[in-house]
């Protein structure tokens, strides 16, 4: 257990290494533009037009949301751990991305005949997030608890039939596959100022309230009896929180896409280092989970390669999600090993 | 594990056998005729023997039902066959009641290996392209089996593959992003889910000699698969090389899937359930008669997606592999449910 | 103004996670941080959208009628492909008659700004003495004085683009788009693939169009930014989700022509919004001409099919495409893959299909993406059991063709390219070559 003040120093850290990568993500893109016109384009309104457009229409949103989604998904995943009593628990690994996107897809592939998303596909996400969340714990609920394994391995076999559905919905409209498939790994491409509006409010109101959770948090870790003993009304407060989740990973995945394993990496990075008082996991796992997909979307945004393909005319880059599949899944084979010690 | 291997059937049980047998060989003729007679064009199921066996039925009919309508049936049967057979013996060697083709990464390594090829255009013969999916899935398979060594429980080992399948997935989208076009991603789509569509003698060819080599090898060996489940230490003291009898297992159920995997593509989620199933008829832990029991379920689950995949949403058509997963994920969270799956043996 | 809005808010974000971090004390300021950023929030919600709010209005505006009537849906559902001089052709030469000084002033003055390689100079001034402006019979078309009002087009998904002056720098996202400025002799600034290098284009040689990097799904929006454009255009179905990053770099225009009635009303439109329509009512007259007289020769028309794909996965074109299209008019084509779903482009499609169809000629695009060319899809159907059955293979009528323009390129160029090297494969007693 970690003293007060070097959890203090952490954040002040993590902090800091925000503020870098938040300063880098506005420098790097495929476009190279020097450091001082990148200053100049933030502080000066007459700077050349097109560095103002890159780095405050382009990049700086997509930093914003970046940390936005980092943070949703990263306190999403440690509220879930919370509920589920599991340190598997993830949007992804949950059935919420995908009953969110499921829901998503439809409405936006126009089953339900209503016209363009707007503001109304949050909402959509939430109710497909919940139902999806709902279903895998229903699914796997027994007397005397669930196996944290065993929800995840309910949650993977959820997630097939759902992705299946999605995926008949995608054939019969194949005309945006591509689409709904960089959809479906998660990506921060093209994301502007009204995405940010759009995450915002959502943002706003569910992580001051995740946070202010912590002590209720708290509680729901002990086992049942000490929780009783201390007053709170156990199953509208596991209701509640879970309620919390869905609506922070319903924030996140509207904008970008079920971006894989963030949920998971933050909190279980943030209980590595400040121990298991959610007081401390909360915050820091929010703020993980910022620099996690900062850090993810900046080599998303920047790195590129040249295909050794004809056709294939110039650089191409990864979405976010694709880089997050590839740096969480060795992490989720560790977790897994670890929790069955 | 109250019953041992070996034990005599009671007069009972073989009655029972002898009518989910003769259910079982029912439903598969039913399906099978309702197979062949969903063509494109449609056949009236009266006229089949007719266009099978004489000269009844113009040219076309009997192109589409001989040439095109029977491969796929063969194909469907022999693939179900694998995919459920490679599923049991699995399970039983690795002692996992979650082993699985898709579970344990074959699935992800071939599909990658078939982006490359497709979306890159890889400079593979075409005729060495099942080679190439075989080799993927292969090295799927093996990093899933080195990842979770000394995995403690089953469903551990089986999380493990689907942490290498999301980092396989990664990677595939990645190389997706270097298509340049809308129908080759389509196309590569229809191949990762798995698909029977058009499929011909030539692919039944490829996958027959692997599938009549390996069913009767593994029927033979069943016996040794007994010896397997026992305990480790049971195992060693009874003299049996009992690491290089799995190894021979493994090989041979990784031999069925990959033919299957490089012909029809991935198909999800046949391997994992059938052997359940098989466990629910016979009850007895026995290999000798779970592997015959996993292999004609098989057959018939793939009987059966396939012909949904026909017929859903005529004239159009769904990928096999999608028809699996809305047939079986959802079988396989009852049995999950109400059976365990016998995950709590370990 | 929104922007600092924003930053404030990440800020109070910030502080409200750094307040629940200190611990207990300070939950209170969080509270009313949170209640704060939540009510700023709203306001900037309720704010948002005036931007789209007035498109409506500019619906009955004079732009919108100016061509797009024919477009409706009712129009290409149950088109006829026999008769294809219909009305639709004749009205918008005589409505958009009138335009033609208008269009060559403008156009003159961009020739000597950025197009001094432009080559259609010539045919204008041919077409000056052709036109009489006799019908000026209203007054409607007076707003296509580009220098003082704004063009107003509408796009594949129903938005109004709005540009204060005709478009010169155009970034395409779509071989299409690329197509269509060949047309119209204009280089794109960029593009995010490699159609204008091709023979049919500007050739290989071809360096001054800019590069837009990133995958298809997902172009670079700073390369995109890079090249300053008035306007860019971007495939329905594949680039409508960019439409808000776009927003500060140029309006974006969506396009997606279904048959040959929509590829020139494509034209017509990125003609009006390069304030170009007369080179681009040229160019379909032109087109129209040529397939007329293409479809006039034809005396007994022969059955034709166009596939792509690789093995057995494969395939088949339907009349969405403007190229079948085209070719549909000019041969018999399955009726299978006459009907047109915006939603269904491309059918799922087996090879046992092709056994019923059984066409007379069978054209071929092979995917391939590597870099050496993938064995040709008729090569690897040889042995094929149905593949072998056809009448087509039989007699030896199956072509392999270009699947870059074949597959990639929906405009006038690609169509005629297609028209010229499908013709004579399939007429060729009547057409030894193809029309000049």
């Amino acid at each position: 257990m970690t003293s007060a003040r070097s959890f203090v120093a952490l954040v002040v850290v993590a902090g800091m290494a925000a503020v870098v990568l938040f300063i880098l993500h506005l420098g790097l893109g495929t476009v190279w533009i020097p450091p001082d016109r990148v200053i100049g384009a933030l502080v000066d309104g007459l700077a050349d037009p097109t560095d103002r457009t890159i780095v405050w229409d382009l990049r700086m949103p997509r930093a914003i949301l970046g940390l936005l989604v980092g943070c949703m998904l990263g306190l999403s995943g440690a509220l879930l751990q919370v509920v589920m009593r599991n340190r598997l628990a993830e949007p992804g690994l949950t059935g919420v991305s995908t009953g969110g996107i499921l829901a998503a897809v439809l409405f936006l592939g126009g089953v339900w005949g209503l016209p363009q998303p707007g503001r109304l596909l949050p909402f959509v996400v939430l109710v497909g997030a919940l139902a999806g969340g709902i279903l895998v714990l229903l699914v796997s609920s027994k007397r005397g608890g669930i196996d944290p394994l065993r929800l995840i391995l309910t949650a993977v076999i959820v997630n097939a039939i759902l992705g299946s559905l999605t995926a008949i919905v995608m054939l019969r409209s194949n005309y945006a596959l591509g689409n709904i498939l960089s959809w479906l790994i998660g990506s921060l491409h093209g994301r502007v100022w009204d995405d940010v509006w759009l995450a915002l409010p959502w943002a706003a109101v569910a992580i001051p309230a995740g946070l202010l959770a912590a002590r209720a948090a708290n509680v729901l870790q002990i086992d049942d009896e000490s929780g009783r003993a201390l007053g709170l009304p156990l199953q509208p407060a596991r209701v509640a929180l879970f309620g919390l989740a869905g609506v922070l990973a319903a924030g996140a995945v509207t904008v970008s896409g079920a971006i894989p394993f963030v949920g998971l990496m933050a909190p279980n990075a943030a209980r590595a280092v400040a121990g298991a008082d959610a007081r401390r996991v909360l915050p820091l796992a929010a703020m993980i989970g910022c620099l996690l997909l900062l850090a993810a979307d900046l080599v998303a945004q920047s790195f590129s390669i040249k295909p050794p393909i004809p056709s294939s005319a110039y650089r191409v880059g990864l979405p976010v999600g694709a880089v997050m599949a590839i740096l969480g899944a060795p992490l989720l084979i560790f977790l897994i090993r670890r929790s069955t010690r | 594990m109250s019953t041992h291997p070996g034990e005599a059937a009671t007069p009972g049980r073989t009655w029972f056998l002898v009518i989910v047998a003769g259910a079982i060989l029912v439903a598969l003729a039913a399906l099978a005729i309702i197979h062949l007679s969903t063509v494109e064009p449609r056949v009236a199921p009266g006229q089949l023997p007719g266009i099978l066996l004489g000269e009844s039925g113009d040219r076309i009919e009997r192109l589409v039902v001989r040439e095109l309508g029977l491969p796929r049936l063969i194909l469907a049967l022999l693939s179900g066959a694998a995919l459920g057979l490679s599923g049991a013996i699995l399970q039983v060697v690795l002692r996992n009641p979650l082993a699985s083709p898709g579970l344990l990464g074959v699935s992800a390594g071939a599909s990658l290996a078939m982006a490359i090829i497709l979306l890159l255009n890889a400079p593979v013969l075409f005729a060495l392209h099942p080679v190439v999916a075989l080799a993927g899935g292969l090295g799927g398979g093996l990093i899933v089996l080195v990842a979770s060594r000394g995995a403690r429980t089953p469903v551990e080992a089986a999380l493990t593959g689907v942490a290498v399948a999301a980092l396989l997935n990664g990677i595939i989208l990645a190389v997706i992003g270097l298509a340049a076009s809308s129908g080759a991603v389509r196309i590569f789509f229809l191949f990762t889910v798995g698909n029977l569509s058009g499929r011909t003698w030539d692919h039944v060819q490829l996958v027959w000699p692997w599938v009549l080599v390996g069913v009767p090898a593994a029927f033979i060996l069943a016996r040794g698969a007994n010896v397997l489940q026992l305990d480790e230490d049971v195992t060693s003291s009874l003299g049996m090389p009992a690491r290089r009898m799995r190894g021979v297992f493994v090989a041979l159920a990784a031999l069925l899937v990959g033919s299957i995997v490089a012909v029809a593509g991935p198909i999800a989620w046949v391997g994992l359930l059938t052997p359940h199933i098989a466990r629910l008829i016979v009850i007895r832990p026995d290999a000798r008669l779970l592997f015959p029991v996993a292999t004609v379920i098989g057959a018939l689950l793939l009987l059966a997606s396939d012909v949904l995949a026909k017929v859903v949403i005529y004239p159009g058509e769904i990928p096999v592999g999608l028809c699996t997963t809305l047939l079986a994920a959802p079988m396989i969270l009852v049995l999950l449910r109400r059976k365990n799956l016998g995950l709590n043996r370990s | 103004m929104p922007r600092r809005l924003a930053l404030t808010l990440v800020a109070a974000l910030a502080l409200v996670m750094a307040a629940a971090c200190g611990g207990e004390e300070a939950s209170d300021e969080a509270t009313d941080a949170a209640v704060a950023t939540t009510a700023a929030a709203e306001a900037t919600t309720t704010s948002a959208p005036p931007t789209t709010a007035d498109h409506e209005d500019e619906d009955d505006d004079d732009h919108a009628d100016h061509d797009h009537e024919d477009e409706d849906d009712d129009d290409h559902a149950d088109h006829d492909h026999e008769d294809m001089d219909d009305d639709d052709h004749a009205d918008h030469d005589h409505e958009d008659e009138d335009d033609d000084d208008h269009a060559d002033h403008d156009h003159e003055d961009m020739d000597d700004d950025d197009h001094a390689d432009h080559d259609h100079e010539d045919e204008d001034d041919d077409d000056h003495a052709d036109h009489d402006h006799e019908d000026e019979d209203d007054d409607d078309h007076a707003d296509h004085d580009h220098e003082d009002e704004p063009l107003a087009v509408e796009d594949a998904t129903g938005e109004l683009v709005m540009l204060e002056h005709p478009a010169v720098r155009v970034v395409c996202l779509t071989g299409l788009c690329v197509d269509t400025m060949f047309v119209l002799g204009v280089k794109p600034v960029a593009a995010n693939d490699l159609l204008h290098r091709d023979p049919a284009y500007w050739g290989p040689d071809e360096t001054e169009i800019g590069p837009v990097s990133g995958s298809f799904f997902e172009p670079s929006l700073e390369d995109i930014a890079v090249a300053n454009p008035d306007i860019v255009i971007g495939l329905g179905g594949v680039h409508d989700g960019l439409r808000a990053g776009l927003e500060s770099i140029a309006p974006l225009f969506i396009v997606n022509p279904i048959g040959v009635d929509g590829m020139l009303a494509h034209v017509e439109e990125i003609g009006i919004l390069l304030g170009m329509e007369h080179e681009a009512e040229h160019a379909v007259e032109d087109f129209v001409h040529r397939l007329e007289e293409y479809v006039a020769g034809v005396t007994a028309k022969r059955s034709v099919m166009v596939v792509y794909g690789s093995d057995v996965n494969i395939g088949a074109d339907t009349v969405c495409t403007p190229a079948v299209d085209a070719l549909a008019r000019a041969a018999v084509y399955p009726e299978e893959f006459s009907g047109c779903d915006v939603h269904q482009p491309f059918p799922s499609f087996s090879v046992e299909q092709l056994l019923g169809i059984d066409p007379d000629v069978i054209f071929v695009q092979t995917y391939g993406f590597g870099p050496t060319p993938p064995e040709p899809v008729s090569e690897q159907l040889v042995d094929h059991v149905i593949w072998r059955e056809l009448v087509a293979v039989q007699n030896g009528e199956v072509h392999e063709v270009d699947f870059f323009i074949w597959g990639t390129s929906r405009g006038i160029n690609g169509t005629n390219f297609v028209l010229d090297e499908a013709m004579p494969k399939i007429y060729p007693e009547v057409f030894p070559a193809p029309l000049p």
